[in-house]
């Protein structure tokens, strides 16, 4: 019988193939979408057969194998992304890194237990989920705007700052607002989502432990710093206390701080796949 | 004169904490000390499951202060945590007065979905406020273990709790195979009486009972398979006081809400125009 494990691994094959084949046309080819849309089905079909194997209780470590089809339906089914080449590039390329990493490095081999058998601990991780993934995108949309800038570095945009050193010197310039502002949009419904998914957390804490947070689980210290740091840069946005240039670079970053708190928590020992 | 002076003073103190490059250093900083939290927690966990229980004051006496290499960053997360509750509070008044002197620029619809940003700042405000109040204030009564039949009463009180059965859910099937013939849902009967006043409640994972102001928890439980060894049955209680709870998920009710109305004038009102970035 087929396992959610080989169709993870196809899934992954398939994310491959679909980077592959958006990389070598200059013109997004059909292969593109069809591969897209055959690996997202494994991925489903994984995703099911792992909630199927723990529902109604919550399926241990599912953020690695959830993460990349989130960020697979965010990728084809919302127009911008799916229409800008390098954007879409980008969230493929991290797909893929995120799907490799789950698959090399897996930590499924955890018995879900009883405690969440409640509908918050499902909310939590949903909104979780989906939250990173849409900071994931808000990410890219910014990286995207610093790749093949033409623009001129102009005097009047040279700061004599640390910040202004940093982002306008180092780091090409940003070629247009307008990523910065798709960029904006993707890590707001990111911030709502995952302030829900810490919401839902607290109350399905306090209901199973009668605590606000269970200190047992370090994994509650990355999510909050996740939160304060896209704090931080919506403070930084609406306030317009940093130049677009830096908000940019700042909001690109967010990338790191997802991939290293995210996934490196759940990232289990080495395992040869095949 | 000197009143004068003195009030320049506080005023440039009060402009200080309010400002928004405060705001940005905390943010940046709670940043790096979660991140160091993890690993601190990861290598430590011992050191952080008993604050669950035994309560802010009691852990810092204890495995806090001992233990400072890896307790410190939570130490530091006090403090900053403080500092950005002031600063949230100084930047989110002085904006809100600013808002009602300037209301008659504004429809009444849209003049209320100005204030989300500043609900959900004094959201957060109460959010940890409520936080710190039950970690300080909660009376914890730890695993309490109970067999069939037994009785406690509840401290200062006349109000008692008596353990009568356990009637668990056992899981049978084969798509859960590892949970075959094991409890799936631990049910245990509780009388709860005060004088004349008798009531039956099931306790549960997820379910706690409330009785006379304490949240009865279920912790633990025995035993977990059907036709296993023969273990007496008993169950493992944390019994709380804690009057933080209300605080706190009043902050969440009202953070929810004020992050709707964002989303709403976000999504209705265009906030985000060129003249915005």
């Amino acid at each position: 019988m087929i396992s959610a494990q080989i169709l993870f691994k196809t899934a992954a094959v398939f994310y491959g193939l679909s980077l592959v084949s958006a990389l070598v046309f200059r013109k997004k080819p059909i292969t593109v979408l069809i591969f897209m849309l055959a690996a997202l089905a494994a991925n489903a079909a994984s995703l099911t057969l792992r909630y199927l194997a723990a529902w109604p209780m919550l399926p241990m470590y599912l953020g690695p194998v959830a993460l990349p089809f989130c960020l697979g339906i965010l990728s084809i089914f919302n127009k911008k992304n799916y229409e800008n080449n390098t954007v879409f590039r980008l969230i493929l390329f991290l797909i893929l890194f995120l799907s490799l990493t789950a698959v090399f490095f897996p930590k499924d081999f955890y018995m879900p237990f009883i405690k969440s058998k409640t509908v918050l601990s499902h909310l939590f991780l949903l909104f979780g989920v989906t939250g990173k993934s849409c900071f994931l995108t808000g990410s890219a949309w910014a990286i995207a705007g610093f790749i093949g800038s033409k623009r001129k570095q102009g005097k009047n945009e040279t700061r004599k700052s640390i910040i202004g050193i940093l982002t306008y010197r180092i780091i090409p310039v940003l070629q247009s607002r307008y990523f910065l502002q798709c960029s904006m949009r993707w890590i707001v419904w990111g911030f709502s989502l995952l302030t829900l998914s810490m919401f839902s957390g607290e109350l399905w804490s306090y209901i199973g432990w009668g605590t606000p947070v269970v200190w047992d689980d370090a994994a509650i210290t990355t999510t909050m710093a996740i939160w304060f740091f896209y704090i931080c840069l919506l403070h930084l946005h609406h306030t317009g206390t940093w130049t677009p240039q830096a908000r940019g670079c700042y909001a690109a970053s967010g990338v790191f701080l997802i991939l290293g708190l995210n996934s490196i928590p759940d990232l289990g020992p080495f395992r040869w796949p095949f | 004169m000197a009143v004068l002076n003195m009030i320049k003073q506080l005023s440039y103190i009060w402009r200080k904490l309010g400002s928004i490059h405060l705001t940005v250093v905390l943010c940046l900083l709670l940043t790096a000390d979660l991140t160091y939290g993890y690993i601190s927690i990861n290598r430590r966990t011992n050191l952080f499951a008993s604050l669950n229980d035994i309560g802010l004051t009691a852990w810092i006496e204890t495995y806090g202060r001992h233990n400072l290499l890896y307790t410190a960053w939570f130490f530091i997360l006090l403090g900053l945590l403080t500092l950005l509750c002031i600063n949230t509070f100084a930047c989110t008044t002085d904006r809100v007065i600013l808002l009602i002197r300037s209301r008659e620029h504004f429809g009444i619809q849209r003049f209320l979905f100005k204030f989300s940003p500043h609900i959900m700042h004094y959201a957060m405000i109460i959010l940890l406020v409520g936080y710190l109040f039950s970690y300080i204030s909660a009376q914890v009564i730890v695993s309490q273990t109970m067999v069939p039949g037994t009785t406690i009463t509840l401290p200062g009180k006349t109000a008692q709790i008596t353990f009568e059965s356990f009637e668990p859910v056992y899981y049978h099937g084969d798509r859960l195979a590892f949970l075959n013939n094991y409890v799936i849902s631990p049910r245990a009967k509780l009388l709860l009486t005060d004088g004349d006043y008798n009531k039956t409640a099931v306790l549960s994972y997820n379910q706690p009972v409330w009785f006379k102001g304490y949240g009865i928890f279920l912790k633990n439980f025995a035993p977990r398979k059907k036709d296993g060894m023969a273990i007496r049955v008993r169950i493992d209680m944390n019994i709380r006081k804690d009057p933080g709870v209300c605080v706190y998920i009043a902050g969440i009710i009202l953070f929810t809400a004020g992050l709707f109305m964002y989303l709403a004038e976000w999504i209705f009102f265009k906030k985000y125009t060129k003249e915005s970035l």
